[in-house]
């Protein structure tokens, strides 16, 4: 089972957050899926990779807390720090728009854009988990390439016990 | 569930590191951080107690260039091993493209093993998934200490499935075996993508000229 993002869904997405980050006048902004996958980012950053786990999985505890509270879900979440904050909203159901923003900007733009953002990323969220590999540009055959470690290990981790 | 990205040639793969609670989790993770060189890690989260005990999970992002065109990215989780924890191991497994259960090789901890396996089938099945269903492997752990349990016992303890997975010693603590298990978890994880899609495609392409 796999969930798949062709070229131009990829383009599409992107520049939505591209857009929302530059409407809130935010420091980063991305798209994640509920699995901490990220769909689109901007601006595109190493730790993104660690802050959309985290993102999920503080979603996941949210919606937990929701049920115990007989919420179906709690929509959105902030966390307001002293010079920086951060803005996450569901989208969709199985997505998460995260905002990372400073106080050049204010809470209630931030959450204006990112809400209006993801009503539009509803329909073409939905999308993705209907593809199928047959689409023409996914129709690839995936190979190993079997002359290249999965990861280099150092040879003093490969001594035998 | 992995996740391909054609715009950015990227596939996600999710690794969870299982097992029952101080049998090594973490510390595969701290080592696999301290040995991959840096083009190929990113940071090691820690989601702990002030007692250092795993809390909600530990992250580690690795990434690799062994599927052909693409990036592959590989996330590791780890999940909390006490047991008032069971909804925080559930949530952390979804998703999970492949699981390496980490058991702990003393004696005294042979119990704990089978009911953590047993809590894995349980939480899999909460998913709708299963096992047999889904690659997997056992790393027997703390094989340097002395009163340890004999590989073939713990094989016939735990590894009594319908189908035999791959057993794997190691001592996570001096870094031995650590990274086998993990290369040889990531190969079974892509194998099964590959074989997966490629499937599809087929099928795929057998339709369109029929």
């Amino acid at each position: 089972m796999a969930e798949l993002l062709t070229v131009e869904q990829g383009r599409q997405l992107t520049q939505a957050v591209s857009d929302l980050l530059v409407q809130a006048e935010a420091s980063a902004a991305l798209l994640a899926d509920v699995g901490g996958n990220i769909i689109a980012q901007s601006p595109t950053r190493a730790e993104n990779e660690t802050i959309a786990a985290l993102a999920a999985g503080s979603f996941s505890a949210t919606r937990e807390l929701a049920a115990l509270s007989g919420e179906p879900s709690f929509h959105s979440i902030i966390h307001e720090g002293h010079g920086t904050s951060i803005y996450l909203q569901s989208v969709a159901e199985n997505y998460i728009l995260l905002v990372i923003f400073q106080k050049t900007t204010t809470t209630g733009l931030v959450k204006l854009y990112t809400q209006k953002t993801a009503r539009e990323l509803e329909s073409k969220l939905a999308g993705i988990s209907k593809q199928e590999f047959s689409d023409s540009e996914c129709a690839v055959a995936f190979e190993i390439d079997e002359s290249a470690a999965v990861f280099d290990t150092p040879t003093s981790d490969l001594k035998n016990i | 569930m992995s996740f391909i990205n054609f715009d950015k040639r990227e596939i996600n793969f999710k690794i969870v590191y299982y097992g029952p609670p101080l049998c090594g989790k973490t510390t595969n993770l701290s080592h696999l951080h301290d040995v991959m060189p840096a083009t190929a890690k990113g940071n090691l989260t820690m989601l702990s107690t002030q007692q250092d005990r795993t809390l909600y999970f530990d992250f580690l992002p690795l990434q690799s260039s062994v599927i052909k065109g693409f990036l592959s990215r590989f996330q590791l989780y780890t999940v909390p091993g006490q047991p008032i924890y069971d909804r925080t191991r559930q949530i952390v497994l979804t998703g999970a493209d492949g699981v390496i259960f980490v058991a702990d090789s003393q004696w005294s901890k042979m119990s704990e093993n089978a009911e953590s396996l047993e809590n894995l089938k349980k939480n899999l099945i909460s998913h709708g998934r299963s096992l047999d269903a889904l690659p997997y492997l056992f790393q027997l752990n703390k094989r340097d200490l002395g009163d340890i349990a004999p590989v073939p016992y713990m094989d016939y303890l735990l590894n009594n499935g319908n189908l035999r997975a791959e057993c794997m010693e190691a001592v996570a603590v001096q870094g031995n075996g650590v990274s086998q298990c993990l290369n040889t978890i990531c190969k079974m994880v892509m194998a099964d993508f590959i074989e997966t899609h490629n499937m599809k495609l087929e099928v795929a392409e057998s339709a369109e000229t029929a």
